[in-house]
């Protein structure tokens, strides 16, 4: 097991390699000079020679790449073209933001996921079943930015039930973090949740008429015991696919939920990046994002081999 | 303990109350068709420490008849429309589901056809015979480990210590087998049954298995319900035989009688398509022509008249009833005092 971890980890080195360097030539795709971007249509030539000096893009294109992969395995992504500010340290700021938003729908999601998987599927048929798939078949339409607007109307303009936008850190008040999570990362994780539940039904639904769940009740197990042992460990394996999917589309869902909640996160500071070309945000971004699917990934992988032996050989 | 005396071919005594006693068991399944009757008015009983051998061609409804007994038919799909199946004096039909829990694996315990499938691929071996010692007898984890390592010892597991820890995939096809056994009798069970034990095995394995089986099943004192389509299995360990076509019991005779004088059609007929010495899965040497009928469309009168080549006009209209020949026989063939059988004209 921890040969499989370490084998799968220098596996992703490779592949983090390849990422950074398709990162870094966005350089090398974005239109427009960086320099005239900072210093504005007006600047001397001479102003202009001076920041593209500063910002190295005299240098040949790999001591670029090496002077700045070198700074970002430091985790210093250099600083904003406008702000003057570390990028590292903007992202930091941030990151409880976005990371709050994810984690909480992600665990909404499971919260509602797990249990309406799993009673659909032990009970596939029932008028239950039905209510919950159609239900999921709706979760799963429904835009994010839609929903979240129509819960924002619903509970936070024509009630006072609940913050709509802005964000209050965990460690101020918890209650007040969690209040102000609750719409946008409802409105995040609904989608994911209806995803999960459809996978975890039909895995579950199949893990049953399995001859080894005939086994465990021949020899006696508690209902309770065939289901959570012998039927949850080998009805997850798709559910955890499925579940690694999900970490990047929800991650890439809180760019609009950061906007249309006001939340200054990760993702509203990429869009505004974006519309400035404030190529070292982007990259660092970029770069982030990539990173976080490949350890999404790794973890998957490593679930796979204690979900199923069989996939521990070779 | 002790190696009770070889096989005599008598039944114990039957005064005394039998270990599983079935009567009048109806099986109706949800089929594609609707609900259809798979297992019709079964009637037998199994003595302490004797096997029954429960054969007939593939669909007559062998496995239905065991998951019923076991309380295992698919739910929403079979249902145990009458009868009643008493174990030990206890009535299964109609009992809870908590209470079957607690019988299964204990006082009876079942082996299924396909040991590839039937372990969980997720556990070890020991921990799936040991969580079943824990859930009946009420152990810990270390008392039940080490009875999980005796019982693989006792089937013939090599190693049984280390491999305790390996899972199903690890095993070949025979010793998933054993490992199939070793579970069934951790918590010593007064009645096995055992489904197709050694279809899916290859033939060398196929009788070390059954010896196996026969081996055990004498020094635990077990009854076993042997369910084939081979009669060359049943002549091996059992005492005493059901035929079953169509979802009934169409004779019921002690194995030697049956290989005597068979007193059905359709039990003659098994016994010609059975190879007299070639491995049991070589191909059939003779087999009754035709197939048997789907549980929803049943033949009128005798259900085996349209591949009976001593049909005759009143089979077709004439139910066929059970009837008891002698103390240990019966036969459903409303020309039995007439026929001669045989083993197929070799007489
Ligand atoms: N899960 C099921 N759903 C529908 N029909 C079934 C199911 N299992 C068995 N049957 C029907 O019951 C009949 C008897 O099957 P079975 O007891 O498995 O036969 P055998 O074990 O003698 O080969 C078959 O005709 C089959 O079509
Ligand atoms: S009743 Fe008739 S058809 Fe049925 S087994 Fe006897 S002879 Fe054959
Ligand atoms: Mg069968």
């Amino acid at each position: 097991m921890v040969k499989l971890v370490l084998r799968r980890l220098s596996g992703a080195i490779p592949l983090l390699f390849i990422i950074s360097i398709i990162t870094f030539s966005l350089v090398l795709m974005i239109p427009g000079d960086p320099a005239l971007t900072i210093a504005g249509d007006s600047a001397s030539e001479q102003t202009l020679a001076a920041i593209r000096e500063r910002l190295g893009e005299n240098d040949p294109i790999l001591t670029r790449y090496f002077a700045w992969i070198g700074d970002v395995l430091w985790l210093d992504f250099g600083s904003s073209l406008f702000s003057e500010t570390s990028v590292t340290s903007a992202i930091w700021q941030r990151l409880p933001v976005t990371l709050s938003l994810a984690v909480v729908a992600l665990v909404i999601s499971l919260l509602i996921s797990l249990p309406a998987g799993l009673i659909a599927g032990l009970n596939s048929g029932t008028i239950f079943d039905r209510l919950l798939t159609i239900g999921a078949s709706m979760g799963v339409a429904i835009p994010s930015f839609w929903l979240g607007l129509l819960l924002s109307v619903v509970f936070a303009v024509n009630n006072d039930w609940l913050p709509a936008i802005g964000y209050v850190s965990i460690a101020e008040s918890p209650v007040e973090w969690f209040k102000h999570m609750l719409l946008p990362a409802f409105s995040l994780g609904l989608a994911s949740s209806a995803t999960l539940t459809r996978q975890l039904r039909s895995s579950v639904i199949t893990t049953m008429q399995q001859d080894y769940i005939r086994t465990a009740r021949a020899k006696g197990l508690r209902g309770r015991k065939v289901v959570f042992k012998h039927l949850l460990k080998n009805a997850s394996v798709p559910a955890v696919t499925s579940l690694g999917l999900q970490i990047p589309i929800l991650l890439s869902g809180t760019v609009i939920i950061e906007g249309l909640f006001s939340l200054n996160g990760i993702g509203n500071y990429a869009v505004s990046a974006v519309l400035l070309q404030d190529l070292p945000v982007v990259q660092a971004v970029v770069l982030l994002s990539a990173v976080v699917v490949v350890v999404t990934n790794l973890a998957v992988d490593i679930s796979y081999a204690y979900l199923n032996p069989k996939t521990r050989l070779q | 303990m002790t190696m009770s005396e070889p096989r005599t071919g008598s039944p114990a005594d039957t005064s005394a109350p039998p270990l599983l006693e079935v009567d009048g068991l109806m099986v109706d399944f949800n089929t594609d068709q609707g609900w259809a009757n798979i297992v019709d008015n079964a009637t037998f009983r199994l003595d302490r420490g004797t096997t029954l051998g429960l054969v007939g061609e593939s669909g007559s409804g062998k496995s239905v008849t065991s998951l019923a007994v076991m309380g295992l038919l698919p739910k929403s799909v079979g249902r145990v429309r009458s009868g009643s199946i008493r174990l030990d004096g206890t009535e299964l039909t109609g009992l809870s589901e908590r209470r079957m829990e607690d019988i299964r694996g204990d006082t009876m315990a079942m082996i299924f056809q396909e040991p590839a499938t039937s372990l969980n691929p997720a556990f070890t071996v020991g921990d799936q015979i040991a969580e079943m010692v824990r859930r009946h007898r009420g152990v810990n984890r270390r008392l039940a480990w080490d009875r999980a390592i005796e019982v693989l010892g006792e089937v013939g597991i090599p190693n049984a210590r280390s491999r305790a820890k390996a899972y199903p995939h690890e095993f070949s096809g025979g010793m998933r087998q054993r490992v199939m056994i070793a579970m069934a009798i951790s918590c010593e069970p007064r009645l096995l049954i055992a489904d197709e034990p050694t279809t899916a095995l290859d033939v060398t394995i196929q009788a070390q298995v059954l010896a196996l089986l026969d081996r055990l099943v004498r020094d635990h004192d077990m009854a076993m319900l042997l369910i084939t389509h081979d009669l060359g299995v049943i002549a091996q360990v059992s005492d005493e035989a059901l035929v079953m076509y169509a979802g009934q019991i169409v004779e019921r005779a002690l194995v030697s009688e049956l290989y005597q004088l068979p007193r059905h059609p359709y039990s003659e007929g098994l016994l010609v398509s059975m190879p007299q010495i070639a491995p049991r899965t070589s191909a059939r040497l003779a087999s009754i022509p035709g197939s048997p009928p789907m549980p929803w469309q049943q033949p009128s009168g005798c259900r085996f008249h349209p591949r009976c080549p001593y049909a005759l006009e009143r089979c077709r209209h004439d139910e066929a009833i059970l009837v008891q020949l002698s103390e240990t026989r019966s036969s459903r063939c409303l020309r039995v005092d007439e026929l001669d059988l045989g083993r197929g004209g070799n007489e």
